[in-house]
């Protein structure tokens, strides 16, 4: 076994045990991690949107953009850089967000979903496979969003600077945020033991490269099965620490924060895989970029603080208690999958020599 | 292939394509592989070329080409870049 596979499968089964125990601690039930979820409850506690039950900063989000940001810093392997399509990778971060939202969870938390035994979820992985094989259609075709140039340090610090900010902040002036009283917002584990996961986390996933979305496309473009290891590790991981903790429930009905609706799980997860795949990396590795420096990334990261607040401000998301998306969500979701086949046509056909 | 007593280049690129491109121009001596986490902390296709030389591997790339790198080993030294 390689190095690379060995370093994955401890990550993976690190980052799956952690994410376990964020639920103990208090996290939402099969949320441990979710960077979707999270990104929205921030987007909520900083007042974009005003769903009362998803408010929260969520210190996990603090810690991987700042635990990537100073192991890169430690190892010289942070650098500022950039301009590779920054307005489209802000669109297709806010699109990734809504698709997210539909399904309720990121690719990480789809992991733990499954690992929690919520068949939704299988539904789910069916669409984001789906969608990075057409992103893979693509990129074989020449698909690119173009070359990132070096930039000065400050930019490639950005995003690092405001999480420090927003740690700052919440310590010491919380109420400047708003807080969820009830619902998955008021959900949570301590400050300091969230921050510390997501640094853990983070430093991990920087080290290994971690990414949902990367191993499937590996497969599919290249045959390599090195990084699909650290997602089955995570999912393994959970899985022991479910059955473990009792909170392991095979089913499609009554699962934590969830829908079944099918068809809008599959094509929600679908927008997330064909976004992601042709941002080059699932919502967590754009965090985990961002801290490195790469302000494209960050980018991807503001367009889906922004994707979430739209998805709330005009109720786009699934609804657990209602079945799924209502039809604003559907045509949104529908318009959005047509968008991005747009975008990935004219990116890899139009400006063919 | 990866036998160390072979000359070894490794060439990344800005998008999977130009890492086709490269793979199909040199045929059976050229192979897709993710690139080593070595080399990067990002996680593109980069091709792993047996047999040819840095010039012969710009001549046959197209402008996405990044970087080339000779493998000694585990370990990679860098012989040229474009930025």
């Amino acid at each position: 076994m390689s190095k690379e596979k060995r370093n994955l499968i401890i990550a993976g089964v690190l980052i799956g045990a952690i994410s376990v125990a964020l639920v103990a601690f208090g996290n939402p039930k099969n949320m441990g991690f979710c960077i979707a979820c999270f990104i929205r409850d921030m987007a909520g506690a900083a007042k974009m949107h005003s769903a009362g039950v998803v408010q929260y900063v969520r210190p996990e989000i603090i810690g991987l953009v700042l635990g990537a940001f100073i192991i890169s810093k430690a190892t010289g392997e942070f650098k500022s850089r950039g301009g590779s399509s920054p307005m489209l990778r802000f669109l297709i971060g806010a699109f990734v967000m809504i698709g997210a939202l539909i399904f309720l969870g990121c690719p990480f938390r789809m992991i733990l979903r499954l690992a929690g035994g919520d068949l939704n979820a299988l539904v789910a992985l069916a669409g984001f496979i789906c969608g990075i094989a057409v992103a893979c259609f693509f990129l074989a075709r020449g698909f690119s969003l173009g070359k990132y140039y070096f930039q000065n340090n400050i930019e490639g610090t950005s995003l690092s600077a405001v999480n420090a900010l927003l740690l700052v902040l919440l310590i010491f002036v919380p109420s400047v945020f708003a807080f969820s009283e009830k619902g998955p917002g008021s959900m949570h584990a301590a400050i300091i033991i969230s921050l510390a996961a997501g640094l853990i986390v983070g430093v991990l996933a920087q080290r290994t490269r971690l990414c949902m979305v990367g191993g499937i496309r590996d497969i599919i473009l290249v045959r390599d099965y090195t990084l699909i290891v650290g997602f089955v590790a995570i999912f393994v991981a959970a899985l022991a620490g479910n059955l473990i903790t009792g909170n392991f429930k095979l089913g499609f009905e009554g699962q934590p924060v969830a829908h079944t609706a099918h068809v809008w799980n599959f094509l929600g997860m679908f927008v997330v895989g064909l976004g992601s795949a042709m941002l080059g990396g699932c919502p967590l590795r754009q965090l985990i970029l961002a801290g490195e420096g790469n302000s494209d990334s960050a980018l991807s990261v503001a367009g889906m603080f922004v994707g979430a607040a739209v998805a709330h401000n005009f109720k786009l998301v699934g609804n657990a208690t209602e079945n799924g998306p209502n039809t604003y969500g559907k045509v949104a979701l529908v318009l959005i999958i047509v968008i991005l086949l747009c975008i990935a046509s004219v990116r890899t056909f139009a400006k063919k020599k | 292939m990866e036998n160390s007593a072979e000359k070894i280049i490794v060439a990344t690129f800005y998008n999977h394509y130009g890492a086709m491109m490269l793979k199909k121009a040199l045929g059976k001596n050229a192979v897709l592989r993710p690139v080593p986490r070595a080399l990067s902390s990002s996680c593109g296709t980069c091709v792993f070329i047996t047999d040819a030389d840095e010039n012969a591997v710009r001549d046959a790339s197209d402008e996405n080409i990044e970087a080339i790198y000779r493998k000694n080993g585990d370990s990679y030294t860098e012989i040229w870049k474009a930025l």
